[in-house]
């Protein structure tokens, strides 16, 4: 699991008032703008991958079931069509289940299962971090001890204990990496908001008497979208793997429902014979957690965490 | 909101025993602090003598460890107390740049106190333009945004959210240093000009004693968190009694201001050691 | 005798294959094989019993079999998987009689001939074949018989065999170390074995073709000690030459005085064991290695037949007998209804659902083997019929049933759960399906967790009475589930006491037709057996209830 790489906000601050060097409103360097341009590049490449994985998964209503067990589509010695064969795109699965059909289905539950437990991890994280970083206190060394614990354990594992605990299923995966993944962000915000509390103007607010959760919300929060939006992305990246991950280890979503994951599993002891029912959902991984790793790489490079203008105003 | 009547011959603010300490480190010593309404006290020192650190204790961005603050001859205690108090007080910061959310267009920005005390719902917008006109901004556009503004057209941003609930105490932590020479005094006249018009009394806190020269009643000199003299402006600047007072009036104006330190290296003692830079404290 | 045996987890001995984890496939040609030697062409008088065709029999060679696992003790007391059986049963020792052909019952190995059985069917004479030596040279009397099987009655070894012999009379007491000596067991003189049973018992017959009921040297026993498990002394066609744990292989020559003169024909047979599935299907197309012992599992079955050309060169299907079942819960409520048991039974596709096991069984809808030696069948296996099973469901009264399905990683369960899962599905039951490991799914079922889980089992000893006894008799060692049948317990009983193998597998028929009326499980299928072998071999033979037979093999030249 790789932390959220994050640039130094403070990198040109501290130069703009130390020095009569350019300030950061005024036009960057050229390095900067190609910089920015890649990154550009970059992220709106990924999201177009992600935007056309979305629409595959709505597509699921046109692929037929996803359950249906073609037993003509089995030879006789029980082998599986193959791509393209007996009226299947894909192919069948070992029993004999339509393979588009199901990856359809399965990149679904997949994005469900990656966005909806980014969006609440992530949100987790965020609200632990604010809360910690911007009252600070013995609130902050309790939830921030709280932090660490989630931090040094081991991913898998723990998330496999949680599972058996929380049950399998959609919302039991869902539950389970909320758990494992909100630290990360929890702490990345937390630096964040320690940064920002001891900025001019929050302080400049607080002195004429703004009061701390006004400050919070609106000196705070707005600066930490970028960051929030950089960990979002990292975060998804990490958040299909391990949700496949605890698929393919049998934690996560059950048969005979298809999620990339299970489909993995299921296809990693049938690819001597028949080498499509891998590589099928695994491209289809791979792609995933690539739209998300570029989306994120991609707003990384455009703008380290710029907090002049928002993420969209490129 | 109208304050209590003090009795006659209260000062305005009047801070007794502010002690801080970080740590090992002490960074104000049993400092006493007394403002008369439309009067301007300077504290003088070098970086690190506690000037800055007395500034936030009395508008309360940190906690001193002992000593008391009163205003009109009440002490500041408590989040009730202390947020009326800050409706009488404005304060101008020495980064213009950075004193500014730079998501916020300068009419949000001078607005803020107004929305803070509630003092915006009844002609906030008109008050905010007023303000804006007052400084100077004279046409500035109110939804324009910091970063179209310059250094010196920033801070006179600052002064018009100082002002903006009408205070009878700005408190200027440096208001100019960060400022070219040329805007420096304009932002200083500004000020004068302010004071005359509102009856505004002013801590200022300053390493540059031509500013003191220029604008200040009464001058305490702060080295290392203790106050080793203290006068009126003339008394101070004509004749020195401290050593330390004496060496800080040798200071040579660098060529930008910018590099400008006080006096040739002070070897009074051996060097104090600087606060810790996470110090600040919750302001509450 | 009461009651079936206390099998320790016969499913370790009786189900072939694991999980096989995914290996790249190697295009399949034929390696080398051994050094090319021309062989003398062999004159062998008699054969032992059993499968083969050995016209055109030469001599030579070199012979590696490939095992997953180590073998647990090559001691007949005390080893019961695969490896061990294998090594015990047709390698190092001879019991008294072997299965003869491909399918039949016992005939005269060690034994001089088939032994007199008394008029109240309790005693047994058995007479000794003259000239049966150790491994050692010393000649075996029936002294050494009754020495060998008092010490499978100890239970200081805790042989899980034991529990065979406590049919014959006084064996109870010597288990009980209430005696020293089995009263029922007597050496007559040097080649004459008698035994006199408790009461009649159809399966002693076949017992006594078990491994762990062949004559062992007293001396040798004594003299190795612990060693004895790894380098034991016996009368089989092999003695054991080397036995390296380090480097996991064991070294096999033939036994110079076996009785069968003229056997065996190869040099030397050597075991390789911690070689898991996909590199042992590898090895065995690279011709590294000539047999794998365990045969194919699904998952490397799919690989060959996924090749036909590899099928043709490197399977050889054996038929055995063995059942395929889906266990029901009797403890749960809405299982004991036979209505819903039969309605699941209609519910199964066995076409479908055997599909995926690659040939490793053939749907069959009743709970015996499909082939049986000297039996005729009454009762009618299910088919497929979801109308049926819905109709049956609704008599039943059963709206919506939620059941638990148990499987652990070895193939072919975990497909064959999900194509039962949409099967059910389709007659109104929902099936969760219970993903575990194989220790933790052996575990779990023990305890009687769980509403439904796969069960394989092959029969050894030769009648279907050991199916019945070990998993459907109330106190049957492997009836987890709480299956009570008391007619099933009286037949049962009574065709253990049958005077014959014919009266008695009348009776079983009776007991398999009342097993499957009542649907005391979901039956799928009939196993079957995919050895895997190198094309260079002749006259490779195996049965399901031994292993394969080293001793008439050759190599082509």
């Amino acid at each position: 699991m790789s932390t959220v790489p994050v640039t130094p906000p403070t990198a040109t601050a501290p130069v703009a008032t130390a020095a009569s060097g350019p300030r950061p409103d005024q036009p960057r360097p050229a390095a900067r703008a190609t910089a920015r341009t890649a990154g550009r590049r970059l992220w709106l490449t990924g999201l177009c991958l992600l935007g056309f994985l979305v629409v595959l998964a709505l597509c699921t209503p046109l692929a037929g079931s996803p359950y249906t067990i073609h037993t003509d589509s089995l030879t006789s010695q029980g082998l599986p069509a193959g791509v393209g064969e007996n009226g299947h795109l894909l192919g069948t699965d070992a029993i004999g289940r339509d393979l588009f059909a199901r990856t359809l289905f399965g990149l679904r539950a997949t994005l469900i299962i990656a966005l909806t437990a980014n969006l609440t991890s992530v949100a987790l994280g965020a609200v632990v971090g604010l809360v910690a970083g911007f009252y600070r206190g013995w609130f902050e060394q309790v939830l921030m001890r709280i932090v660490d614990v989630f931090l040094s354990v081991p991913t898998v594992l723990s998330g496999l204990a949680l599972a058996s605990i929380v049950g399998r299923g959609t919302t039991g995966i869902i539950i389970v990496v909320t758990a494992l993944y909100w630290a990360w962000t929890a702490r990345l915000v937390h630096g964040e908001t320690v940064r920002l509390r001891g900025r001019g103007f929050v302080e400049a607010a607080l002195a004429h008497g703004v009061r701390r959760h006004t400050a919070l919300r609106r000196h705070v929060l707005p600066h930490l979208s970028t960051i929030l939006l950089n960990v979002a992305a990292l975060n998804g990246a990490a958040v299909v793997v391990v949700g496949a991950g605890l698929s393919y280890l049998g934690a996560g979503i059950q048969p005979p429902t298809p999620e990339l994951g299970n489909m993995l599993a299921d296809g990693s002891s049938s690819m001597t014979y028949a080498p499509h029912t891998l590589f099928v959902p695994l491209v289809l991984v791979i792609a995933t957690v690539l739209a998300f790793v570029l989306v994120a790489e991609g707003l990384n490079r455009r703008n380290p965490l710029s907090e002049r203008r928002s993420w969209l105003d490129a | 909101m109208s304050a209590p009547q003090p009795a006659p011959g209260t000062p305005l603010l009047e801070a007794t025993g502010i002690t801080k300490r970080y740590g090992q480190y002490t960074a104000l010593d049993d400092v006493d602090l007394r403002i008369e309404t439309g009067r301007t006290v300077s504290i003088v020192g070098e970086s690190g003598s506690g000037k800055s650190t007395l500034a936030r204790i009395i508008v309360g961005l940190e906690r001193a460890d002992s000593g008391t603050v009163r205003f009109r001859g009440e002490a500041i205690r408590g989040r009730r107390s202390r947020h009326a108090f800050r409706r009488s007080v404005g304060m101008v910061f020495q980064d213009p740049y950075e004193s500014m959310d730079p998501r916020l267009t300068i009419g949000e920005i001078v607005a803020e106190p107004l929305r803070a005390h509630g003092m915006y719902r009844d002609g906030g917008k008109e008050r905010v333009r007023e303000l804006l006109d007052s400084v100077g901004m004279h046409g500035a556009e109110p939804d324009a945004y910091p970063h179209k503004f310059s250094g010196g057209q920033r801070q006179r941003v600052c002064i018009a959210r100082a002002l903006a609930t009408d205070p009878d105490l700005v408190i200027c932590d440096e208001p100019t240093s960060a400022l070219d020479v040329s805007v420096q005094a304009q932002i200083l006249n500004l000020l004068l000009d302010l004071q005359s018009r509102r009856q505004l009394a002013y801590l200022f806190i300053t390493h540059d004693l031509d500013v003191v020269r220029r604008i200040s009643d009464e001058v305490d000199v702060l080295l290392r968190g203790t106050v080793v003299e203290r006068g009126t402006a003339e008394q101070i600047t004509r004749s020195p009694e401290h050593t330390y007072t004496q060496r800080l009036l040798g200071a040579v104006p660098a060529i930008s201001p910018r590099q400008r330190h006080i006096g040739p290296p002070l070897d009074i003692d051996t060097p104090a050691p600087r606060p810790p830079h996470d110090a600040k404290e919750d302001p509450a | 005798m009461a009651g079936p045996p206390p099998l320790p987890s016969r499913r370790h001995l009786l189900t072939f294959g694991a999980a096989g984890a995914a290996a790249a496939f190697l295009s399949g040609c034929g390696g080398p094989g051994s050094p090319p030697r021309p062989g003398a062409l062999a004159h062998v008088g008699a054969w032992a019993p059993g499968p083969g065709d050995q016209s055109g029999a030469r001599r030579g060679g070199h012979i590696i079999t490939a095992w997953s696992n180590e073998a647990q003790s090559y001691d007949p007391a005390i080893g019961w998987d695969l490896h061990s059986w294998e090594a015990i049963s047709t390698v190092l020792h001879a019991p008294l009689y072997q299965y003869a052909g491909p399918a039949d019952g016992p005939a005269p190995h060690a034994a001089a001939a088939m032994p007199k059985v008394s008029a109240d069917r309790r005693t047994y004479t058995v007479p000794l074949r003259r000239g049966v030596r150790f491994h050692n040279g010393r000649r075996v009397t029936a002294q050494d018989y009754v020495w060998t099987w008092t010490r499978v009655l100890d239970p200081e070894l805790a042989s899980w065999a034991s529990s065979y012999l406590l049919g014959i009379e006084g064996a109870t007491e010597v288990y009980e170390k209430k005696a020293k000596k089995v009263r029922g067991l007597e050496a007559l003189d040097d080649h004459t074995l008698r035994i006199r049973l408790s009461e009649p018992d159809i399966l002693f017959q076949a017992l006594l073709c078990q491994p762990y009921m062949a004559a062992l040297p007293k001396e040798e026993v004594e003299r190795l000690g612990a060693g004895f498990s790894r380098t034991p002394v016996g009368t089989g066609p092999f003695r054991i030459t080397r036995y390296d744990s380090k480097r996991q292989r064991a070294l096999f020559r033939p036994h110079d005085h076996y009785f069968w003169r003229g056997t065996p024909l190869i040099d030397t047979l050597e075991y390789r064991w911690g070689i898991d599935y996909p590199l042992q299907a590898l090895q065995l197309s690279g011709g590294k290695v000539d047999v794998l012992g365990e045969g194919l599992v699904p998952s490397q079955a799919a690989r060959f037949t996924a090749d036909p050309e590899m099928r043709e060169r490197f399977v050889h299907p054996v038929p055995v007998r063995g059942s395929q079942w889906i266990t029901t819960n009797h403890k749960r409520p809405v299982l004991k209804d036979p209505r819903v048991r039969q309605a699941l039974s209609w519910a199964v596709d066995r076409e479908q659902l055997t599909r995926v096991s690659f040939g490793l069984s053939d749907p069959w809808g009743c709970a015996f083997p499909k082939h049986l030696d000297r039996y005729r069948r009454t009762a009618r296996p299910y088919t497929h019929d979801p109308d049926r099973a819905r109709a049956l469901l609704k008599e039943a009264g059963v709206g919506r049933l939620r059941l638990r399905f148990l499987h652990g990683t070895q193939d072919p369960w975990p497909l064959m759960a999900q194509v039962l899962q949409q099967q059910f599905a389709s007659v109104g039951v929902e099936i969760t399906l219970d993903a575990m490991s194989e220790s933790a799914f052996e575990l779990a079922t023990s305890k009687g967790e769980g509403d439904l889980y796969g069960t394989d089992m092959y029969i050894v000893l030769d009648s279907a009475l050991e199916l019945v006894t070990t998993c459907f008799t109330s106190d049957a060692a492997q009836n987890y589930t709480g299956y009570h049948n008391k007619r099933v317990d009286a037949l049962t009983a009574k065709a253990r006491k049958a005077p014959t193998v014919e009266a008695s597998n009348a009776i079983l028929a009776e007991v398999e037709k009342e097993l499957t009326e009542d649907a005391a499980g979901i039956y799928i299928g009939s196993l079957n057996f995919l050895a895997a072998r190198s094309p260079d071999l002749r006259n490779y033979q195996m049965r399901g209830e031994t292993g394969s037979y080293y001793d008439r093999l050759w190599v082509k030249r």
